[in-house]
């Protein structure tokens, strides 16, 4: 690429989404995850000239993110927490509305997203990224291994107690498969 | 739970090898602890799928800080000519700019630098292109100080085209232009922005003229219809009075009867 500006900002305009995404549900805090991602870009510019194509472009920027999301909670000293507003926008909740979906809907829907967020909360760090690199980015579990430094079967295993834990919290929190209109 | 929780896993993830699969989905068939378990982690997924980031306008995008000198391994964009070059170039057009739009004529010949203004020169004529012509008459007074920031301008030029470019950042990696292109460059985008001047221009009194147009027939509109008005008023007037003086009319035949 040889560190052409204009290049790797189509290359951002690409993967912005998904980093911010990642940051995100690792940390939870909403201005925090903004400065993380933003800071990912950054550092892969700097970087480039060493990215030799040895795996995947988006892998490396995955990686360089959840480096900086660990940096931050150790610095922070924090554990991630849920971060969603206390009340609901039905404007906004419009916005995002899917077709044939009633208000009742959308704020059920919201509902459960913010119990999924508190039920991941509470999740060790290395599960709750397993989860989050398997269920939302669609890596696979070799890639996480290789991601995370550790043995593929590890990684099955963190996924399998961290759905467990999720699943146990939502329980907890009366949230039950009947919730997703079966 | 009879089945390790990496085949689960892998079930659940569909990556499972055939034969693996067929192995896990007859222990199934005859398990219900386990059945029961990979239908609550069906169900956890699709819980999971709900929770998603807000949806905010990001724009995030890489710029270069302008205050701090770039790194060596980051080429600049812009610096496409050495500093020599760019500078000749900005002066050139500066200079081009400046005389389309006072519509200069610059001449040098034997009664020495002449300079004149008037819109109705042709703007091909910019300083420094055409040969000089014949004589012409020079202008007077207020031209002085225009004449004296030319010279200074044409004597920055120069300077700036001997001095060698050690200062440049990168060499650009394209072909160098000669002072000819670059002052044939510099003419065309001038007269480009001369036309589209003159464009803009007749825009903008097509839009005055309109509206102009617009507000007088709004205004005679309006004034139609006050007259229709009070005409109208008028002839209720009048018809109220002639019932009036009818009525009088009829009282006074019958108090005469």
């Amino acid at each position: 690429m040889g560190g052409d500006l204009d290049s790797f900002n189509q290359l951002v305009l690409r993967w912005e989404r998904p980093i911010y995404a990642l940051a995100y549900r690792v940390i939870g805090r909403e201005e925090e995850d903004r400065d993380v991602a933003q800071e990912t870009f950054l550092r892969a510019f700097r970087a480039l000239n060493g990215f030799k194509g040895q795996a995947k472009f988006s892998s490396w920027l995955y990686r360089i993110t959840l480096n900086l999301c660990r940096d931050w909670m150790r610095k922070e000293r924090r554990t991630p927490v849920s971060q969603a507003p206390e009340g609901i926008d039905i404007i906004e909740l419009a916005g995002e509305a899917t077709p044939h979906e009633t208000i009742e809907q959308m704020v059920g829907r919201k509902e459960l997203g913010r119990a999924v967020s508190r039920a991941m909360a509470a999740l060790p760090e290395e599960q709750r990224t397993a989860i989050i690199l398997k269920e939302y980015h669609g890596l696979t579990f070799q890639e996480i291994a290789d991601m995370l430094d550790c043995p593929l079967s590890t990684v099955k295993t963190r996924l399998y107690q961290g759905l467990s834990v999720v699943r146990k919290q939502l329980e907890q929190a009366g949230v039950s498969s009947d919730s997703l209109g079966k | 739970m009879c089945e390790s929780k990496e085949s689960i896993v892998g079930y659940l993830y569909d990556d499972l090898e055939a034969g693996e699969r067929r192995s896990f989905e007859a222990h199934m068939a005859v398990c219900g602890d386990c059945r029961d378990e990979l239908m609550a982690l069906r169900a956890t997924r699709e819980h999971l799928a709900l929770w998603s980031p807000p949806s905010r306008d990001l724009g995030f995008r890489v710029v270069r800080e302008d205050a701090v000198p770039a790194p060596a391994r980051v080429l600049p964009m812009r610096s496409r000519w050495s500093t020599g070059f760019g500078l000749a170039a900005a002066a050139v057009l500066v200079l081009a700019t400046a005389t389309a739009i006072a519509n200069l004529e610059i001449r040098y010949d034997a009664n020495g630098l002449v300079v004149r203004t008037g819109w109705s020169r042709p703007s091909s004529e910019v300083a420094g292109v055409t040969a000089p012509t014949g004589t012409m008459a020079p202008v007077a007074g207020n031209t002085n100080d225009d004449m004296a920031q030319l010279k200074l301008r044409l004597t920055q030029l120069e300077r700036a085209m001997a001095r060698p470019s050690a200062d440049a950042l990168q060499v650009a990696s394209g072909p160098r232009l000669s002072d000819t292109e670059i002052l044939q460059r510099v003419r065309a985008i001038v007269e480009d922005a001369e036309s589209r001047q003159q464009t803009d221009i007749s825009k903008k009194l097509a839009q005055v003229v309109r509206d102009f147009d617009h507000q007088r027939q709004a205004d005679l509109a309006s004034i139609q219809q006050g007259l229709g008005t009070y005409q109208g008023m008028t002839n209720a007037e009048i018809a109220t009075q002639r019932d009036m003086l009818n009525q009088l009319y009829r009282v006074a035949a019958r108090q005469e009867k």
